[in-house]
């Protein structure tokens, strides 16, 4: 099955197209780390490094690299002289197979890995400036290796049943693209029709993102990488079809026949695979378009026409011959066949899924689950996931709103929206009968009400938010002003702080639900726009959650330390800084600071929105005014002195920008922050000017 | 041994080799010769194990050879179209052929390298064509194979290389009892070397024979006569092509030579030779009784194109 040799031979022949890759990657290996930490380091603040930052570059592995050294060293496989060759060989052909795909293995994912080792041990010399979140970057590192698989193993069978390097690449593409695009077609139409069911209820088959190749092509486009890159459920389906891909391109590969070389298929029926394949996604788009309404649209009708184009086109460049055009005419009708087909697939899918009978007696359990497609779920979405809600008096009105939000569904989309059904939560209904749906449960306020009533009755949200993450894969902030060892000591206290936290604050400050509104009169949320707090992130048994534990007035204790830390982190600076500003406030040479004052957690008012010293929109009209209401700041910081600022107090946020340049001559700008408790009296001057000043730009 | 029984190869509609049945020796040159077209290369590939026969099978020492190692190992392969590494000098691809065949010998690349005037160090991009059909022999015999399968070894190569190459199979076949297959067009080559010779057409073997049996079993006549005559005089002769110009009449006849000269000679002719055929007319003959010749090899084009 597998020579030494051969591998050897076949390193060798890998040789100029790895060492430019691996050139490339390795200098992104270096780079990015480095780049990362002096930005980082410029800056003054630890910078989280997630899953593409890590080695961007490292997605070309499956997206280049693996694919063209495939080319390359199999490329025998397309001349004649060379394939009889190879065939020649005192081996077995599934020996060179295995053989030769190691050696594109063993570059591409040798490569991978070797960068990252090195990327890793920058970013370990680099560790007091940034920092890793291990879980995405080991599921990045993980999904970039089942990437290259797939791909190593979509164009092994393309190459296997292909023979010219057109339709090596044709072909393979549409090996990596055509099942998921049209899957992700046929579940994205019926869910738009069913409004009850989501792609992802159809499991592998409706969850885009699990193709990696797929998914991150698809992220492109829609700004969301991420699932694809980061979801080790992706890696591992990326991985399982790769391998399936790999095993079939080793069958065709031994069942080749030598002179399939130089052909664009072995014989007419693959050829009108192809072709139909390539001409089908397009129809399949305008089959959609039909299905979801917009079938008058003259779009849907170019897709057709362009379907017909590919069709006739492909076999037009790949056989050049124009004869052909009409001998495979009567096969056009398989493309008919299969757009009739897919929306006859659709339209009975979507019977079936409006028939269901949510009788109570026929529901097992309940359970609710977060939304795959809304990004990576949070820690508590997935305990919560685990929970099997059996209460006959919860199923009854699951049963009741499942079986009215159907009825609603056949009649009309439409009637969602008229009937103030914008909330929905995502469960997953047991049947007696063993079956599991996952639907979409559109929500009214009052049905929401119930449903929030009946979890915190039942204790369910009391088991759910009672535990955090144990051991999270990284804790980071959103105000990223702070050192590594200032967020984790941080994190310590709002732990400690939230463990004694009433637990309805607690389930407020995470769901935001009005069943929990704080008696206490205190604001919860922190400044809009602007909220701080931790982020968290790590894995659930596989699955990966990242959650976000806002930093209120709930949590003084966490809220004093972490004032504390900001206003210390660059006391001189801000001293030299508010010296200057408090000398001469008027002056417009001096362009080093900026001052935005913003309300804080705890303020007695609320103040949502920055306003600028701008005469057209600020009461604020002269350099007087501003100058006063520096000189009463002063005033305030000079009585908080060295103390934290007292959290009883209006706080006011000076934000400032430090500006410089470095020894190199570029120049800088970093942001920071000071905190001042402000007097009443302050508080109305502010409040007077249009509720707060943005100094922008005083210089 | 190598065997064939009822081999066929299709190419869809096109049946390069048809039912092909035939044997040949241990420790033999055999030639191959044919139209182009005639299932040669086709043959060739199905003895070297790089296709499968649609039907029937192709042995070699009783054991089938496609997907057989052991076998393949044995075996060494010079195609038509050669197969060299982009770029790459002898160097390099000897380096590839020690990697990839167990029988490769680094003395006898050497001693084959002194022999053919080549730079194992240049690019053999940059070699002539001749020169790099020397190139491909060097390293197929660099193998020490049992089995040697030569596709047009000649093709290309000037008088004096054809010489060394052929020096080199009959040294093989003498010292180490190898086996060769040579197909060629040029028949004055396949003549000097082989000790059999097949013709092929249309994927068949027409007719199989020892090189010397076959240049002895045809020979020219030309004879005249006093008296009028015509072919009905020489029905007690195997005559083929028979022709005659003015009283001189020219035919080929199967059979003994010196036989068919007495037969001959008792009939008192004022003119009389009998010559012995070269090879290539030989060929011509053959295959012109096959209803191959200039006139019909016109007709039919472009569908000769199988190998």
């Amino acid at each position: 099955m597998w020579n030494k040799n051969l591998y050897k031979e076949g390193l060798r022949q890998s040789t100029l197209v790895g060492i430019i890759f691996a050139s490339i990657l390795l200098l992104g290996a270096f780079v990015f780390p480095i780049s990362n930490i002096a930005q980082a380091r410029r800056s003054g603040r630890i910078m989280i490094i997630e899953y593409f930052q890590f080695n961007p570059l490292l997605v070309g592995a499956f997206c280049l690299f693996a694919p063209l050294c495939t080319l390359s060293l199999f490329s025998f496989l397309n001349r004649r002289n060379r394939s009889d060759f190879y065939h020649s060989l005192p081996y077995k052909r599934g020996t060179i197979f295995f053989s030769y795909l190691t050696s594109v293995l063993t570059w591409v994912i040798g490569t991978v890995l070797c960068c990252s080792f090195i990327t890793f041990t920058i970013y370990f010399f680099g560790a007091d400036a940034v920092s890793l979140n291990f879980a995405q970057i080991f599921a990045f590192l993980f999904n970039i290796v089942s990437a290259c698989i797939m791909v190593t193993g979509a164009v092994l069978l393309a190459m296997s049943i292909t023979g010219t390097l057109f339709s090596n690449i044709m072909t393979a593409l549409l090996i990596i693209f055509l099942p998921r695009t049209i899957l992700s077609l046929f579940f994205t139409t019926l869910s738009r029709l069913t409004l009850v069911t989501s792609a992802a209820s159809y499991g592998l088959l409706g969850q885009a993102h699990y193709n990696i190749p797929f998914g991150f092509v698809l992220g492109i486009f829609n700004g969301s990488t991420d699932m694809a890159l980061c979801d080790f459920h992706s890696g591992l389906y990326t991985l399982i079809v790769g391998l399936v891909y790999t095993a079939v391109a080793a069958f065709a590969f031994k069942h080749r026949k030598s002179e399939t070389s130089g052909m664009p298929a072995p014989n007419r029926r693959v050829q009108t695979v192809i072709r139909t394949a390539f001409a089908f996604l397009f129809c399949a788009i305008g089959c959609s378009l039909i299905l979801s309404g917009s079938g008058t649209n003259v779009l849907t009708y170019v897709f057709f026409i362009i379907g017909l184009m590919v069709y006739f086109a492909y076999e037009l460049i790949t056989t050049k011959k124009l004869p052909n055009i009409v001998k495979f005419l009567p096969s056009w009708l398989y493309l008919v066949l299969l757009c009739a087909v897919f929306v006859s697939g659709v339209l009975l899918l979507k019977t079936a899924d409006l028939s269901v009978s949510w009788d109570t007696d026929r529901i097992r359990s309940v359970s609710i689950t977060a939304d795959r497609e809304q990004g990576h779920p949070r820690y508590e979405d997935l305990k919560m996931n685990e929970i099997q809600i059996e209460d006959e008096t919860f199923l009854r009105m699951i049963s009741e709103i499942l079986e009215d939000r159907q009825a609603l569904a056949k009649k009309s989309a439409d009637l969602f929206n008229a009937n103030n059904l914008y909330r929905y939560r995502m469960v997953r209904v047991t049947m007696k009968d063993g079956k599991t749906h996952l639907r979409y449960l559109w929500l009214s306020d009052r049905e929401n009400e119930q449903f929030e009533k009946f979890l915190l009755n039942a204790g369910i949200y009391d088991a759910v938010y009672g535990e955090r993450p144990q051991y999270p894969a990284s804790v980071s902030m959103s105000d990223l002003s702070l050192t590594k060892e200032q967020t984790m000591a941080l994190y310590e206290i709002y732990e400690k702080e939230v463990s004694n936290l009433n637990m309805h604050s607690w389930i407020y400050l995470n769901t935001g639900s009005s069943l929990f509104t704080d008696s206490s009169g205190k604001s919860f949320l922190p400044i809009s726009g602007n909220i701080m707090g931790f982020e968290v992130n790590g894995l659930y048994g596989v699955t990966q959650y990242s959650n976000f534990y806002p930093l209120t007035a709930l949590t003084p204790e966490t809220y004093s330390a972490y004032l504390a830390y900001l206003n210390s982190s660059e006391t001189e600076t801000f001293s030299r800084l508010w010296e200057e500003l408090v000398e001469n406030p008027a002056d417009q040479s001096n362009g080093y600071i900026e001052v935005d004052f913003v309300a804080m957690p705890g303020s007695r008012r609320k103040f949502d929105y920055y306003c600028y010293f701008n005469a057209d929109y600020s009461k604020l009209t002269n350099e007087d005014a501003f100058c006063d209401i520096v000189k009463k700041l002063d005033e305030a910081i000079k009585v908080q002195g060295d103390h934290a600022p007292d959290l009883n107090s209006q706080l006011c946020k000076i934000l400032f920008i430090e500006r410089g340049q470095t020894e190199s001559g570029s120049l800088y700008g970093r942001e920071q922050v000071y905190v001042v408790a402000i007097s009443e009296e302050l508080e109305q001057a502010l409040y007077d000017y249009n509720y707060m000043i943005t100094r922008e730009y005083f210089y | 041994m190598i065997k064939a029984e009822k081999a066929t190869k299709l190419f869809g509609d096109c049946c390069a080799v048809n039912e092909l049945d035939c044997s040949i020796p241990k420790g033999c040159i055999y030639g191959l010769i044919g139209s182009n077209g005639a299932g040669k290369s086709t043959f060739l590939r199905l003895i070297t194990g790089v296709y499968k026969a649609d039907m029937g099978r192709v042995t070699l020492e009783g054991r089938e050879i496609h997907e057989n190692p052991e076998l393949k190992a044995q075996i060494a392969y010079v195609p038509d179209e050669l197969y060299f590494l982009g770029n790459a000098s002898m160097k390099r691809m000897a380096q590839m052929y020690a990697c990839l065949f167990p029988g490769f010998n680094e003395k006898r690349f050497r001693e084959l390298t002194a022999a053919f005037p080549l730079n194992p160090a240049s690019s053999i991009n940059s070699f002539s064509k001749g020169m790099k059909r020397q190139a491909a022999i060097i390293l197929a015999l660099s193998c020490m194979p049992r089995y040697i399968f030569f596709d047009e070894t000649f093709d290309g190569l000037d008088p004096i290389m054809r010489g060394l190459v052929k020096n080199f199979i009959t040294n093989d076949v003498l010292e180490r009892g190898v086996t060769a297959i040579i197909t060629s067009h040029s028949l004055r080559e396949l003549e000097d070397t082989c000790d059999q010779l097949a013709l092929l057409h249309k994927g068949g073997i027409v007719f199989e024979s020892d090189i010397q049996n076959l240049k002895t079993s045809l020979f020219k006549v030309q004879i005249a006569f006093e008296a009028p005559y015509d072919e009905s005089m020489f029905q007690e002769l195997t005559i083929q092509s028979y022709s005659k110009c003015g009283s001189v009449s020219s035919f080929i006849v199967r059979g003994g030579r010196e036989e068919t000269a007495e037969i001959l000679r008792a009939k008192n002719p004022i003119l009389l030779d009998v010559l012995p055929l070269s090879l290539e007319e030989v060929f011509v003959h053959e295959m012109s009784a096959l209803g191959y010749s200039f006139d019909q090899a016109g007709q039919q084009g472009g569908d000769e194109n199988v190998e």
